[in-house]
């Protein structure tokens, strides 16, 4: 099997139940490209480009053999996603009849009048969650008239016609080069095409319009926009005796080069991403949207709290002079000089009182208890054992032993151990753990205990940035599976999250080529 | 209201949660992303004390970040004197060849005046340094106007506040640090912003299509439920 491996890395699709017929669609391959089939492999991220990635050809058996350039990424297989990968078996045929290879159509009828006419479409239509579909049409032999169409339909025109005599069909034709769009009247498009010839259509779903290659030559759009909601299968017509074409759908690397119209389109999906404006998401600050740069710097300061980067938090608080907006600052400033002052009992009361969530965290709980109960050490150091401060100081250690005693943390038993080594000693403030005693080891507890406080009141399950990340990882998935082509060419992971490399520069000469493509649109 | 409403589908918020839980989204690339972020925006010692904190090994020179937030915290600080010095030791052409950042720095220079309330230094300054650059540059005379009014009001209460607040600093400091970065032909803009947009885009696209849980502010980023705020989104 191809390299199959890196596909669910990422996560740009990845969703749920959905994964599999989303991914398999690429699976068979052509010039269908969706998020998954231009996803880069995570391991290849900094050399390949997703211009790389392999496609899977229809039947995987045949796939697995002997292509080995120009495939994109595809897995899996699920029906319900199938790539057109044949023309349709057809039940009764009408003046047409496929090869036995299934990509080859010869014409059979009369070939006198335009109702002689015979089209055929692909097995599947082009599934949604495309990006950009292409096939291409070999002209075998252009018979007696060279009468041939090739373009997309509708499912349910009649096949007694060409492609674009017909509303719901679109066709470049052959004898005439003309290009008709579903009202039987031709207009100038193109150049004829005989014998020979390799003619390419492809659809946009970004753009929403049709365009047609000549021997891998980007012939332009054809047509207004189109409505891609419903469903269009590639398809060819022919008309005299004698005509015989063969279709590629993938299986075998195309005359022209896909690729690169793929990279512009992308490239376009991507500007139109960068053309959107954040102000309606942006939060109020005294009454004007907080800018860009700060929404930013909050959303890194909240991940960096969330995943207890508490020194990177205070380094990016420092190095941005971030100061506090924050009301209840003086709430937290008093707990945090409690614990600082080792009365951390009282902070914890505060803490219960103001910022429960801060109490959920276990091991931060346990600190504190521990630090309160090193304090109480520190307080009856030298009073005698029945004095009222030692029998406090044992009543709360029995009551820190029962409640983490046997907790399955190994950190808290070692710190539990620690603390209560304190009484192995008659004098703790001489003994080899004199440093506990210290009451500046307060202090980072009180920095903990902030920030974390800082934290909770932004308390989402995840941080801001995660929860983006995922959020847009859905809407992307959402939009693709409604036929929203921009959506399918982009990825979260290979264009938002993966951090550039200087090798994008090449790619981007690359680009430049194929200019023309992005800005021939609308 | 409800017409257009109701003839959308509604994707609920239990079914798009369960939707967002199964991205398979890595921590590592999340770290990637505000390593990224840290690194462009020059704040070192944050990107240095992630590097340690995430384990995550950064092929970045963090000593090549040293210069460019040296030259930030200079703005950051309102000394835009020292910071349009230590740009032109980096590279004189910088400032040079970018007009209208130029013009933002030296009104910076001149908020920073009327901020510490030295009014007749700020005019001179005005009139002596940024009128002939709005001369050449028009457009951005109308800035200097604007700040220019400040000298009117009270700074405290004055309605344009915000070119006084923090923030103005903050902007001007990025607008500089991205020439910085582009100078250096380095990608002058972190990863995150672009995501932003992204969320931004995505969503104004799929409102096309179904009501879903929306974030309609990417700052504490909650998911807002469709069933009950559909009706607000209409207006």
């Amino acid at each position: 099997m191809p390299s199959f491996a890196g596909l669910r890395l990422g996560y740009g699709l990845g969703i749920g139940d959905q994964t599999s017929a989303l991914l398999s669609q690429s699976t068979e391959n052509s010039g269908s490209v969706d998020n998954s089939s231009l996803r880069r492999n995570s391991s290849s991220r900094g050399a390949s480009s997703w211009r790389d990635n392999l496609t899977q050809r229809p039947d995987s058996s045949r796939a697995a053999r002997g292509q080995t350039q120009r495939r994109k990424a595809g897995s899996g297989a699920a029906a319900d996603a199938q790539l057109p990968s044949e023309w349709s078996p057809l039940k009764n045929a009408h003046n047409i009849e496929v090869e036995a290879d299934g990509v080859t159509v010869r014409y059979t009828g009369p070939g006198r009048l335009d109702q002689d006419a015979a089209m055929i479409l692909s097995d599947a239509s082009i599934p949604a969650r495309t990006g950009v579909y292409y096939f291409e049409v070999h002209i075998k032999s252009r018979g007696q008239n060279g009468y041939i169409g090739v373009g997309l339909s509708r499912a349910g025109v009649s096949v007694a016609r060409l492609p674009g005599w017909d509303p719901g069909s679109w066709g470049y034709h052959g004898d005439d080069g003309n290009g008709f769009s579903g009202d039987g009247r031709g207009s100038r498009y193109g150049p004829r095409y005989t014998t020979g010839d390799t003619v390419g259509c492809g659809i946009d779903f970004m753009r929403r319009r049709i365009f047609f290659t000549l021997n891998g030559a980007f012939l332009g759009y054809a047509f207004d926009v189109i409505n891609t909601d419903k469903d269009l299968f590639p398809c060819v017509g022919m008309r005299t005796p004698g005509e015989h074409v063969a279709a590629n759908f993938g299986r075998v690397p195309f005359v022209f080069e896909i690729t690169h119209y793929l990279e512009a389109a992308h490239d376009d999906a991507l500007r139109r991403v960068t053309g959107a404006s954040l102000t309606p998401l942006l939060p109020l600050r005294k009454e004007a949207a907080v800018s860009h740069s700060d929404a930013a710097l909050s959303i890194v300061l909240t991940h960096l709290l969330r995943n207890e980067h508490y020194g990177t938090a205070r380094a990016l608080i420092e190095n941005a002079m971030l100061r506090e907006q924050d009301e209840r600052r003086a709430t937290r400033r008093e707990i945090c000089r409690h614990i600082s002052e080792g009365d951390i009992d009282y902070a914890l009361g505060l803490l219960q009182d103001a910022c429960p969530q801060v109490l959920r965290d276990e091991s931060l709980v346990f600190q504190l208890r521990c630090r309160q109960f090193v304090e109480l050490v520190r307080a009856a150091n030298g009073h005698h054992i029945a004095d009222s401060l030692v029998r406090v100081l044992l009543e709360y250690g029995r009551q820190l032993q029962a409640d983490y005693g046997s907790s399955p943390n190994p950190v808290i038993r070692e710190g539990l151990v620690h603390a209560f080594s304190l009484l192995a000693y008659a004098d703790p403030a001489q003994s080899p753990i004199a440093a506990l005693l210290d009451p500046d080891a307060c202090k980072p507890l009180a920095r903990l205990v902030d920030m974390a406080i800082v934290a909770s009141e932004n308390a989402p399950r995840m941080s801001s940035l995660e929860c983006i990340c995922r959020h847009a990882a859905v809407l992307l998935a959402e939009l693709s599976a409604r036929r929203n082509g921009a959506a399918a060419l982009i990825s979260v992971d290979r264009d938002f999250v993966c951090v550039p490399r200087s090798v994008e520069d090449s790619h981007a000469e690359h680009l430049a080529d194929d200019d023309h493509h992005a800005s021939s649109k609308i | 209201m409800t017409a257009s409403s109701s003839s959308k589908q509604t994707i609920s918020m239990e079914e798009w949660e369960s939707k967002m839980s199964e991205v398979p989204i890595a921590k590592g690339d999340l770290n990637q992303l505000v390593m990224n972020y840290l690194i462009i925006e020059g704040y070192k010692d944050a990107a240095q004390k992630f590097s340690e904190e995430s384990g995550l090994t950064s092929n970045v020179d963090l000593e090549s970040i040293e210069e460019r937030m040296q030259i930030r915290f200079a703005v950051q600080r309102g000394d835009i004197q020292t910071a349009i010095e230590r740009v032109n030791e980096l590279n004189p052409d910088i400032l040079d060849t970018n007009p209208r950042l130029c013009f933002h720095l030296l009104l910076q220079h001149l908020i920073e005046l009327i901020r510490k309330g030295e009014d007749e230094k700020a005019l001179e300054f005005a009139q002596d340094k940024l009128a002939p650059h709005g001369e050449e540059h028009p457009e951005l005379l109308r800035e200097l106007e604007k700040t220019m009014a400040l000298l009117a009001f009270d700074t405290k209460k004055s309605p344009l506040g915000d070119l006084l607040d923090f923030s103005h600093r903050q902007k001007t400091a990025n607008e500089l640090n991205a020439a910085l970065l582009a100078a250096s032909s380095q990608p002058k803009e972190p990863k995150l912003p672009a995501l932003l947009q992204l969320l931004a885009w995505t969503q104004a696209q799929l409102d096309e299509k179904v009501n879903y849980p929306r974030i309609n502010n990417i700052v504490n980023a909650v998911l807002e439920d469709p069933a009950s705020s559909g009706e607000v989104s209409q207006g």
